[in-house]
């Protein structure tokens, strides 16, 4: 049976369409909706009510995420009452420090103090990610924000910590979540702070 | 040799087309962005286009169906990346990996501008050279069907 090479190019488009779409529409998970985990240790910051919900998936070691950690604050600022923001742990295995980073903060929350913690590690993300070693500089800086000494020590070499941190990283594997920073806008996900801040400016119709 | 060369071209345009398609199209969408050069509308339109165009060209190019078309859009891919990426040098845009190959592999930009350019190099080698090149392809094929 001799097949032209026109019917040969359409058998092939639509083969490798087919095969990736419906990988797409059966296998991919991206429509899943994000539900907003209110934990005992306040990793949810505004009103857990708001209209607006964001679950953001960040690395404390990402340049990308400490520049949205600052359009994050300037919305949260300029729509009080009307969005909220919860924190969930995306450690990349290529920033050596940032899986370290998110066991403090888990640490800090323990006392209170995540999202101050959070703050100041985005803030002093370019002094310390070049350290060799981190543990001390992070114990400095919490226990500057009045965290208990001790207990962060003892946390920080828990494995709990760590284990919250990764439970996470799972859960954000399964909503695909690959690069950060990683935002579900009412279970809608955004990639950068740019189309947050559009996307969060659309629905509250300032846009 | 040229057989070769073509196998791994169509490969790595197979497998960074892929991975961007298997991938939530929100994350080549920032990467797009992280550039600088497009509108918002257009942003969108290239992150939804572009990972097919890639597999596409890499599918032909592995197949050697319409390869002398196939390699020819390759060189413009690739031409067109070395200026996206150059540009993105020359502004000292703060990239730390260049996004190409989603999240599979990082590359700086200026490691990019070298694989860029070794394809480019390697594909018009591949076009010059078209005859051993479609050795074991469907244009190849096709061709000595023509003869006989």
């Amino acid at each position: 049976m001799k097949v032209s090479r026109q019917v040969l190019t359409i058998v092939l488009v639509a083969v490798v369409v087919g095969g990736f779409s419906v990988y797409k529409l059966f296998l991919a998970r991206t429509l899943r909706p994000v539900p907003v985990d209110i934990r005992a240790f306040g990793r949810l910051k505004g009103d857990p009510s708001a209209p607006v919900k964001v679950v953001e998936y960040t690395d404390f070691q990402c340049p990308a995420c400490a520049h949205a950690n600052g359009v994050v604050e300037k919305l949260l600022s300029t729509y009080p009452g009307q969005i909220s923001v919860e924190h969930k742990h995306f450690p990349l295995s290529r920033h050596e420090h940032a899986f370290r980073a998110s066991v403090f903060a888990e640490c800090a929350a323990d006392q209170g103090k995540f999202w101050p913690f959070h703050d100041v590690l985005f803030k002093s993300q370019d002094t310390w990610e070049k350290m060799l070693s981190v543990d001390n500089y992070y114990s400095e800086l919490a226990v500057s924000m009045g965290i208990n000494g001790a207990r962060l020590t003892a946390c920080v070499n828990s494995a709990d910590a760590g284990s919250r941190v990764k439970k996470d990283m799972q859960e954000g594997v399964a909503l695909e979540v690959k690069s950060t920073p990683t935002f579900f806008v009412n279970g809608k996900r955004f990639v950068g702070g740019a189309f947050l801040e559009q996307e969060v400016e659309r629905i509250l119709g300032k846009k | 040799m040229f057989v070769v060369i073509r196998c791994v071209l169509g490969l790595l345009f197979v497998i960074s087309g892929g991975e961007k398609l298997l991938s939530p199209t929100e994350n080549f969408l920032y990467v797009i962005d992280s550039y600088q050069m497009l509108p918002r509308p257009l942003e969108q339109a290239v992150a939804v286009v572009f990972p097919w165009l890639e597999v596409m060209t890499g599918v032909f190019i592995l197949s050697g169906l319409w390869l002398r078309q196939a390699l020819a859009t390759l060189l413009l891919i690739s031409a067109s990346l070395m200026v996206i990426v150059g540009q993105a040098i020359v502004r000292k845009l703060p990239l730390d990996n260049c996004g190409c190959f989603g999240e599979l592999i990082h590359l700086p930009l200026r490691g990019v501008i070298l694989v860029d350019l070794s394809v480019f190099v390697l594909a018009l080698l591949c076009l010059f050279n078209i005859r051993k090149t479609a050795r074991f392809s469907l244009d190849g094929f096709y061709a000595g069907q023509e003869k006989v």
